[in-house]
């Protein structure tokens, strides 16, 4: 698969890096990690009906490393989905950077996956590094993939301070529902975007305080229009200034957590349900490490909404049906949400076997997560993984809302 | 040899060019040197007061204690231009890297506070609640002060002219000027014209001392000219003053050069060491010019040859003449000084490794570069040869020596006048005393003498000796029991002269006691019972702050210390001390509870302990070297015994006059009786062999004698003339009496060294009339030979047994073990075979690097993970930290971003293998208990067999080990086996290390190969190391949670 437009400047650069002094072995100048992946799902994660998928795909990593001219970083997937799961894409090129070190001064240029925050899973800091929620990997950060930005990284002796440049908005991908008589239409948007953050740690306690300028990569449905194909809802990423801060800290055997955020949108007030309210989101919590490997983490969420009103009071049933599916996908179903988030995780013979419980519940919705995944390996190049995730809760929530997504996957994997 | 020098004049260009090359190269790695104190370096790890130390340092942070006076012009110190000043600098203080917050007092630091009586019992308030002070304020201030007396003599004068901080420094390796540069800056900052500070304490006095060692670096080209001078003087010619000096030049930038590579750094006890190679360099350059001259003066007279080719051949001549000697005489010198890298003090093997690598330089300098240089100048002119052989007094003392050696009456005075010298030696040596106080070193005029004497008049003194107090369980310091017997402790100690002031938290629970009976005087006593403690101590908690005592006793009340300050440094004095102390102790506490001794004097009687003997075994071993090599090549023992004569004399005279002068005995004078040894052998290997020549040229025994005196002796009475010139430049550094005794001992010991080569060596041959120069082919056979070789060797071994027998406690032995692989910094990849109870392999490769931190014993530890795939990019980081605990970061690819993770568990198991993160990083030897079980063989080393139990529950759950035993080796103190019990004391697993090899220019060891074996699963783990590169200079800037993602 060809790179796209956006991601020439990291190819321009490659091609226009200086030759790296002369190596004993051109084979030591680059490294790379491939793996062959074969997987079978028992659903897929688009809220469709569809069952029994089977795909198979390759992965790939590579890193030139140019000497004194700095590395070049690329990575991408491509795959041969089943019959079952036609019409999805087929390769992605997630990576493709230019990475160069000048004393204190680290600069990153070209399509980048730049991920924020210290809390686990739930990060409202993370909003740079677009997600593909409906791509079946058995781990979530493989739905991850790039967005095209210039960042610059500088040690001052007080702290590292990141800035990053986007010349355009990346958007997660999310399951819409299919629903007669509702077509999709994605806007992409063509604006710049702008982050920066500070970061400082040692001794036991690691913080940092972050800013975001941008379009909230989560993307808003908005009523579009009327016709009559039916009702046109609008996929569109809107804007958000973003004020975060987190922290990790470790006290004995227990790494403590914490990270909160406040977005601020455009919305207009209680009865604008074209837009994400402002909000306040607070993850904080704790992870024990036990004999023999084991791993516990439990975090408290809150996430208060400024201004919120229930799409009920909307009188048009149309606008209020997109009301409740906009306030689900923003996960701002309530003025005030409660949760709870846990892992368990442990690993036996020598990591060869690895297990994970995880999952949230949110209140007052009651909805919730329950994932589970086992791992093994049965030598360095084959591994097996196993797996469950498990929604619930009430359609007018964000986690309810994927209750189709239940499913069962198993992956069997070579690499080298 | 003849053929050699041939060989080198053909191919002198060549030989000239690649020397200049070999010489640009090590003055590259030379040129970087810096003088520095690394106390983890010199401090003997396993004498009981340094360990005492370490301990005082881990619990209370205590053990580099300095102390800042304040004393205004005019008035007390109630007046804002001192209690401001004096505030301010605290919070400066507070915050200033290197500073151990907890443990600091004066009057204005937060846990400085005044128990007060109130309506409910007590209270503590600050003692400087606010400022600036009232009438009424200041007044309340002085009660409270004389209410608790504590504060008196530590922070106050009784005078209340004088306020003081006594901060506590952090040791670091990176030298005492970086230690106390923040304090200084702190305290320059509040300067004025109305207040006058001093600073007192050992780190004081041991910045002072590197900062005045650096003087080297004005003295050693100023020793340079006038060695050149005095070449000179001798010869009269500009080959004289000229090539003598490049040769030796050279020499020490070879020198250096090696140290360079070897990343060895000088320390203050080193720095003289150029001026050494330079005298032993210019020694050797000397004798083979005196040759070449006398070689080129022969053929000029016997003519034939045109004056170039007469250079030429006088080149070669000399050459083979001299040079076999040179070798002997330089590889016996260089012999002796390697023979000390047989000791496991850094600094002792530095001199060594310095030393040996200069002189050999120098005899391959005189081998191959001087040679093809001087084939290349002009010719001696007429004039410059007839200046060369003009008789003058270098020419008329060995002719008088001759003279009173050769008659045979004559001969035996001169003999009973060295007896009868060397017996004066002998008594004067009696009076020596031993003293390394460092304020020894300098000269009392200096400031900081004076400030020293002035805080030690007003305050307790400067200098800190710690009573560590540990009983056998959590609140064993609140017992009655306990506390009674510190109480009569430190009012024993009160009574002995030189004792300034004792604190400790008894002094705070007398205070409490009284303050809760109203102030009155007969309450002025401890709490009668263990119970009334903790509720003194909960009632104090309640105005105070939990980190108020710190400085007196641990948080689980389970160790106290009791801090005396004393108004001497004297070792002599504080040594007594201490063994009445221990005696007292013994006695007045109850037996379950251990008393150590450790702080600044106790630091410096140990390091006295250790290095003094260390280097006078040094003496004996670099004798003994000389001995066996001279033994052997000259065949005879006599030979031996003949070399030795005049070093010891030498070294007898030194004594001497320390103990005539009452010059103290410390590290650097020791060291000076080394230098003498080594310089000293060549003169009588010199004579010697021209003796043999000459005799072998046939030659009477009396005439061998006077041309032997005319032409070696001559030479070697130049040489000790050029050494004694340039060591005698020290005498210009002045206030730092290393210097100066520095420079009256080498030139006393050259004195001594050279009259005794040119009178005992002839008079001996002349009187014993030896096979090995008269019957040569009487000369020993080589079984006999072989059996000198062994008999030498053995002495040498059992030399460096006792050197190492220093260290033999099990401690100490645990504490070297988890020194001897902490390099500088490191490269290595490595490849961690996990193999499952089936025989099932994965296959882990990492690069990993590690730095080790300013403080010498934390280590910071990158390792990158390179394969299988799932693994791959996947990269930890550990930065370790004695005191608390480690941070750890890991990246995991999957995730994106680095995650910081709880690295206080030892027992987790290193990136899923069978070794455990405390397997890896290794076990702080004061956290476990360690006994010596046996002495055994392991893959053919010899082991200590060390059991070690954890110190408290805390380190058994840590580690999850309730037992260790290891084979430590004994020659690099490498673990080749270590077995482990769990929890449940049920054998848990064997840790086997191999192929160990030396890493790095710091004598550190790492086992390439290593195998972990889980007994309860069957599992087993095998790590190779590739490649591994110590010493690279890893950059810090690595060793940060972001480079984790790269």
């Amino acid at each position: 698969m060809l790179p796209k437009r956006r991601d020439w400047p990291g190819l321009v650069l490659l091609l226009a890096a200086q030759p790296p002094a002369q190596a004993e072995d051109p084979a030591d100048l680059v490294d790379y990690t491939i793996s062959v992946r074969s997987d079978a799902w028992s659903g897929s994660r688009q809220l469709d009906d569809r069952h029994a998928i089977a795909q198979a795909g390759v992965w790939a990593r590579a890193r030139l490393d140019l000497d004194t001219a700095g590395a070049v970083v690329g990575s991408g997937w491509l795959r041969e989905p089943g019959a079952a799961d036609t019409g999805r894409r087929k390769g992605r090129l997630r990576e493709l950077y230019w990475r160069h070190s000048l004393g204190p001064l680290e600069l990153k240029l070209g399509r980048q996956m730049a991920i924020w925050g210290r809390a686990d899973a739930i990060n409202p800091t993370d909003n740079l590094a677009p997600r593909d929620f409906t791509l079946l990997t058995p781990e979530d950060g493989d739905q991850r993939h790039g967005n095209v930005a210039a960042q610059f990284n500088v040690d001052t002796g007080a702290g590292n301070v990141t800035g990053l440049w986007f010349p355009r908005v990346a958007s997660h991908t999310i399951a819409l529902a299919p629903q007669p008589h509702v077509s999709y239409v994605i806007e992409r948007s063509a604006h710049a975007q702008w982050a920066v953050k500070w970061e400082g740690g040692g001794d036991g306690l690691d913080g940092s305080l972050s800013y975001f300028h941008g379009f909230d990569p989560m993307p808003d449905l908005v009523l579009g229009g009327m016709g009559p194909g039916g009702v046109q809802v609008l996929v569109r990423n809107q804007p958000v200034r973003t004020l975060g801060g987190d922290f990790s800290l470790v006290h004995g055997n227990t790494v403590w957590r914490a990270e909160a955020a406040w977005m601020r949108t455009d919305s207009m007030g209680a009865g604008d349900f074209a837009h994400k309210k402002p909000q306040l989101w607070l993850v904080a919590g704790g992870e024990w490490r036990f004999d023999h490997g084991a791993t516990l983490g439990i975090q408290t969420i809150l996430q208060h909404v400024k201004g919120f009103q229930s799409p009920d009071t909307v009188a048009d049933p149309i606008a209020r049906e997109i009301g409740w599916r906009q306030a689900a996908t923003g996960n701002q179903t309530s003025a005030t949400q409660r949760g709870l988030t846990w892992r368990l995780a442990s690993r036996w013979w020598n990591d060869t076997l690895t297990a994970e419980v995880n999952g949230a519940v949110m209140y007052p919705s009651h909805s919730g997560l329950w994932r589970t995944k086992l791992g093994y390996a049965f030598d360095d190049h084959w591994q097996v993984q196993t797996g469950t995730d498990y929604y619930f809760g009430p359609k007018q929530s964000f986690l309810g809302q994927l209750d189709k997504n239940r499913l069962v996957y198993v992956q069997l994997r070579y690499g080298w | 040899m003849t053929r050699y020098a041939h060989w080198l004049l053909r191919h002198r260009t060549w030989a000239i060019t690649v020397t200049l090359l070999i010489t640009a190269v090590f003055a590259y790695f030379g040129a970087g040197l810096k003088i520095i104190i690394d106390p983890a370096t010199l401090a003997p790890q396993g004498h009981p007061y340094i360990q005492a130390t370490n301990r005082v340092d881990r619990l209370f942070g205590s053990k580099y204690l300095m102390l800042i006076g304040i004393t205004p012009k005019h008035g007390d110190i109630f007046q804002p231009a001192v209690l401001l000043r004096l505030e301010r600098l605290t919070r400066r203080l507070e915050t200033t890297p290197g500073v151990v917050r907890s443990t600091m007092v004066s009057l204005a630091a937060r846990q400085a506070k005044a128990i007060k009586g109130s309506g409910d019992g007590f209270e503590a308030r600050p003692l400087l609640e606010k400022m600036p002070l009232t009438d009424a304020d200041k007044a309340a201030l002085k009660t409270a002060i004389e209410a608790n007396p504590v504060y008196l003599n530590t922070v106050v004068s009784p005078d209340f002219r004088t306020a003081a901080i006594l901060v506590e420094l952090k040791e670091r390796s990176d030298g005492f000027q970086n230690m106390v540069a923040p304090v200084y800056a702190a305290v320059e900052a509040e300067a004025g014209p109305d207040v006058e500070f001093a600073l007192g304490g050992n780190p004081v006095y041991l910045d002072k001392t590197e900062k005045f060692a650096a003087r080297m670096d004005v003295l050693f080209p100023i020793a340079l000219v006038v060695i050149g001078l005095l070449h000179f003087e001798a010869f009269r010619t500009r080959q004289g003053l000229i090539l003598p000096l490049v040769t030796a030049l050279m020499a020490v930038i070879w020198g250096t050069g090696m140290m360079g590579v070897l990343h060895q750094p000088f320390d203050i006890f080193n720095s003289p060491t150029p001026i050494l190679i330079l005298a032993i360099a210019a020694g050797h350059a000397v004798q083979l010019l005196k040759r070449y001259y006398e070689e080129y003066e022969l053929l000029c007279r016997a003519g034939g040859l045109s004056p170039l080719e007469a250079n030429r051949e006088a080149v070669i001549r000399s050459l083979a003449g001299v040079g076999p000697v040179m070798i002997i005489a330089g590889g016996v010198a260089a012999l002796g000084f390697f023979s000390l890298l047989a000791f496991n003090i850094a600094t002792i093997r530095a001199f060594g490794i310095f030393t040996g690598a200069g002189i050999l330089s120098a005899v391959l300098l005189e081998m191959t570069f001087i040679p093809a240089v001087r084939s290349l100048l002009k010719p001696p002119s007429r004039r410059e040869r007839a200046a060369e052989s003009r008789q003058r007094l270098w020419d008329r003392i060995p002719r008088w020596v001759g003279e009173h050696i050769i008659p045979a009456p004559r001969r035996r005075l001169v003999m009973l006048g060295l007896a009868l010298f060397a017996g004066l030696c002998m008594l004067g040596m009696q009076r020596v005393v031993v003293d390394n106080a460092s304020r020894n070193f300098f000269s009392s005029g200096l400031d900081i003498q004076k400030d020293d004497e002035f805080l030690n008049r007003k305050l307790g003194g400067t200098n800190s000796l710690y009573i560590l107090v540990e009983g056998a369980q959590p609140d064993a310091i609140k017992s009655p029991g306990v506390l009674t017997a510190m109480e009569s402790t430190q009012r024993f100690v009160e009574s002995q002269p030189h004792v300034g002031k004792t604190v400790s938290l008894v002094d705070h629970l007398k205070r409490m006691n009284m303050a809760m009976h109203g102030d009155a005087p007969g309450a002025n006593r401890l709490p009668e019972s263990g119970d009334l403690v903790s509720q003194y101590l909960l009632l104090y908690s309640m105005s105070g702050e939990p980190g108020d005592f710190d400085a007196y006793v641990d948080y689980r009340y389970q160790a106290a210390k009791i801090t005396v300050l004393l108004k001497t440094g004297s070792n002599a004095y504080i040594k007594d001390l201490v063994d009445k102390l221990k005696e007292y102790t013994g006695q007045a506490f109850p037996p379950d509870v251990k008393v150590s001794f450790g702080g600044d004097v106790a630091q410096t009687i140990a390091l006295t302990d250790t290095m003094i003997k260390g280097k006078i075994l040094n003496i004996v071993q670099i004798a003994l070297a000389i001995f066996v090599v001279s033994a052997l090549v000259f065949r005879s023992l006599t030979a031996g015994v003949i070399v030795l004569l005049p070093l010891a004399m030498a070294v007898l005279s030194v004594f001497c006059a320390m103990g005539a002068f009452g010059i103290p005995l410390n590290i650097p004078n020791a060291l000076i009786s080394a230098m003498a040894v080594g310089i000293g052998a060549d003169y009588a290997i010199y004579l010697l062999y021209r003796m043999r020549e000459e005799v072998a040229g046939g030659a009477g025994a009396e005439d061998a004698v006077r041309v032997t005196l005319a032409t070696a002796g001559k030479a070697a009475l130049f040489v000790a003339t050029a050494v004694a010139g340039g060591y005698g430049v020290l005498a210009l550094s002045i206030g730092y009496n290393v210097h100066l005794y520095l420079s009256l001992f080498i030139v006393l010991a050259m004195l001594v060294s050279v009259t005794a080569s040119l009178t005992l060596v002839p008079g001996l041959v002349l009187y014993l009339r030896p096979d090995f120069i008269f019957h040569r082919e009487r000369r020993r056979p080589l079984w006999q030979l072989a059996a000198i070789l062994l008999v030498g060797v053995g002495l040498q071994l059992v030399v460096s047994r006792t050197a190492h027998a220093e260290t033999p406690s099990p401690y100490a032995i645990m504490q070297n073990n988890l020194a001897a692989t902490k390099v500088k910094d490191s490269i290595v990849n490595a490849t961690f075979t996990l193999i499952n109870k089936d025989g099932a392999t994965r296959v882990r490769k990492t690069q990993g690097y590690t730095r080790l931190q300013a403080n010498g014993v934390d280590n910071m530890r990158l390792v990158r993970f390179l394969s299988p795939s799932d693994v791959k990019g996947m990269a930890t980081l550990l930065i370790e930290h004695a005191n608390t605990d480690d941070d750890m970061w890991i990246y995991l690819p999957a995730l994106g971003k680095v995650r910081r993770l709880s690295a206080s568990n030892k027992k987790d198991s290193f990136v899923g293998t069978d070794f455990s993160y405390g397997d890896v990083i290794g076990y702080k030897a004061e956290e476990w208990l360690h006994k010596l079980v046996r002495e055994e063989s392991m893959d053919g080393a010899p082991c200590y067999v060390i059991e070690s139990t954890p110190a408290d529950d805390m380190v058994r759950r840590n580690t999850g080990y309730s037992k260790r035993l290891s084979w430590v080796r004994k020659d690099n103190f490498v673990a080749a086996r270590a077995e482990f019990w769990d929890l449940a004391n049920q054998p848990l697993k064997t840790i086997v290390s191999r192929d160990i090899r030396q890493v790095g220019g710091d004598g550190r060891w790492q086992p390439m190969f290593a195998q972990a074996d889980n007994l309860q699963t069957g599992y087993r783990t095998i790590i190779q190391f590739e490649k591994f590169q110590a010493d690279q200079n890893v950059a810090p800037g690595l060793f940060t949670p972001r480079e984790l993602e790269k």
